[in-house]
């Protein structure tokens, strides 16, 4: 049975790092993602507040909020491409602030536009990722991951000729060549068509299959937890639950003044 | 291991992306002839006085041309989400910088071999009989200039006035590896009997080889937000 924990401290400055000092999360095994008192901030921008949050391995969760929220700066923090400014937290086991690099053997992050180059074709993008990565794969093998998200046949046409969906489709491939524990998509849905949005829902079946722990962040509430179990919200750069059932049923959609039915 | 060949995916990447678009080759050529001309129309046609400073103006030439590159080492990550697209894979950072210097070096000897015959026509300077010397000098400055604008290159990847600062704070770094290429080059072309270029290239080869452990060791810091 995969859970989520969480508990927001609004706790200040000092108090953090009071409690960066005192507390740390335990490394339990069990846990995809654990949080304590984790802050950030750009400047004198407080982006997240002080959040606590356990997420089981396994869990597949959807992370929703208005543009600016927080979404995309939590889920790098998780990828370690941002240090957090106050607390502490592991993913996979391993300390955020020092073994980052342990943490991204692990993490796999597909953000909105994706890490892909224009002027390499989709085969290309593929092979660089993987050999990146550490892999070393067969050219059938980056040709069955394309056919897998359905570019088979413009494998070697370059990214620059592609269209928004195809480039994420791209992106997805990316994801699937590698084994991962965590897979952390931002805005996953963006861009794609009802056969791309079917593809997404149907790789985080397969991710929930093999046990890998899935985030989703979006500010479509309804796009998200429809392929989550559980659903969280982050507004102010605080989390907070959010009845699941409900978040799923309905098409609640954020935007940068608060939410607002569509 | 893992360090160099990751490295080298970079240098693939980055080589093959150049090869297709030709946007760093082509400008950098183009610029780098530009600067010569105007120098060379400049002096006018005292050959002595060509020679005299053609050390000087070459290297003028490869720096302000190298600029163009530094520019483009991390730019042209940006379609692909910035240099944050590479710090995403897991192993050591320092593949990135490997791959990001290896490139730059490629590149600019590639427009070094257009750059050094374009000189001799204009500085009426005897290319053949000094080619290993200077061959030895062009590769022992372009090592050093890349090591050290690579380093600066990702140090200014996020300003806003990136084009601006980064020969602002590169250029004084460069002083001692200028020095010893401009020297050794004017030397080896106005002919060296007393071997006093000598010196010259083991200042390059010690600037070289300090800058070189410096950047590699600290560029995990310069990577952080």
């Amino acid at each position: 049975m995969s859970s989520i924990r969480l508990n927001n401290w609004h706790v200040g400055w000092n108090s953090s790092r009071a409690q960066e000092a005192a507390i740390t999360p335990t490394s339990d095994p069990g846990s995809a993602v654990e949080l304590v008192g984790f802050s950030k901030r750009f400047g004198w921008n407080r982006v997240l507040r002080g959040i606590d949050l356990r997420v089981d391995r396994g869990t597949t969760l959807a992370l929703v909020g208005p543009n600016g929220a927080g979404k995309t700066t939590l889920l790098k923090c998780l990828a370690t491409l941002l240090q957090p400014s106050d607390g502490a937290g592991t993913v996979c086991g391993f300390d955020l602030r020092k073994e980052g690099d342990a943490i991204r053997e692990r993490v796999g992050l597909v953000t909105v536009r994706g890490y892909v180059y224009d002027d390499l074709t989709a085969e290309e993008n593929l092979r660089f990722s993987a050999r990146m990565s550490g892999l070393k794969l067969e050219p059938d093998e980056y040709r069955a991951a394309l056919a897998r998200v359905g570019l088979e046949r413009v494998a070697d046409q370059r990214v620059r000729t592609f269209s928004t969906g195809m480039r994420k489709r791209v992106v997805l491939a990316q994801l699937r060549i590698r084994p991962l524990e965590l897979a952390l998509l931002d805005e996953p849905y963006a861009g794609l068509d009802t056969q791309g949005m079917a593809l997404v829902d149907e790789f985080v079946r397969e991710f929930r299959e093999t046990g890998t722990t899935v985030i989703i962040a979006s500010h479509q509430a309804g796009e998200a937890t429809r392929a989550a179990e559980q659903t969280l919200i982050l507004k102010n750069g605080k989390l907070s639950p959010m009845d699941h059932d409900e978040a799923a049923r309905s098409h609640l959609s954020f935007d940068s003044l608060g939410a607002s039915e569509v | 291991m893992d360090l160099l060949r990751r490295s080298w995916t970079i240098v693939w990447k980055d080589l093959l992306i150049e090869a297709r678009t030709k946007q760093a080759f082509n400008a950098m050529v183009f610029f780098a002839a530009l600067v010569l001309f105007i120098f060379s129309f400049a002096l006018g046609p005292d050959t002595a006085l060509l020679q005299q400073v053609s050390g000087g103006l070459l290297w003028v030439g490869i720096a302000f041309t190298g600029i163009l590159s530094l520019n483009r080492t991390y730019q042209s990550e940006e379609t692909s989400g910035g240099i944050e697209g590479l710090r995403v894979y897991p192993g050591d950072p320092r593949a990135i910088y490997l791959g990001k210097l290896f490139g730059n070096i490629i590149i600019l000897l590639a427009v070094e071999m257009v750059l050094f015959p374009a000189a001799a026509v204009l500085f009426q300077i005897q290319l053949l009989p000094h080619a290993l010397e200077l061959a030895g000098v062009a590769i022992l400055g372009t090592i050093g200039f890349s090591i050290v604008g690579t380093f600066y290159a990702a140090l200014t990847v996020n300003l806003r006035a990136r084009e601006v600062m980064l020969p602002l704070l590169l250029f004084p770094a460069l002083i001692p590896m200028l020095l010893g290429a401009v020297n050794a080059t004017t030397l080896i072309v106005v002919g060296d009997p007393m071997l006093d270029s000598g010196i010259w290239i083991r200042l390059l080869v010690a600037f070289d080889v300090i800058f070189f452990v410096i950047s590699l060791w600290i560029f995990p810091i310069a990577l952080e937000e």
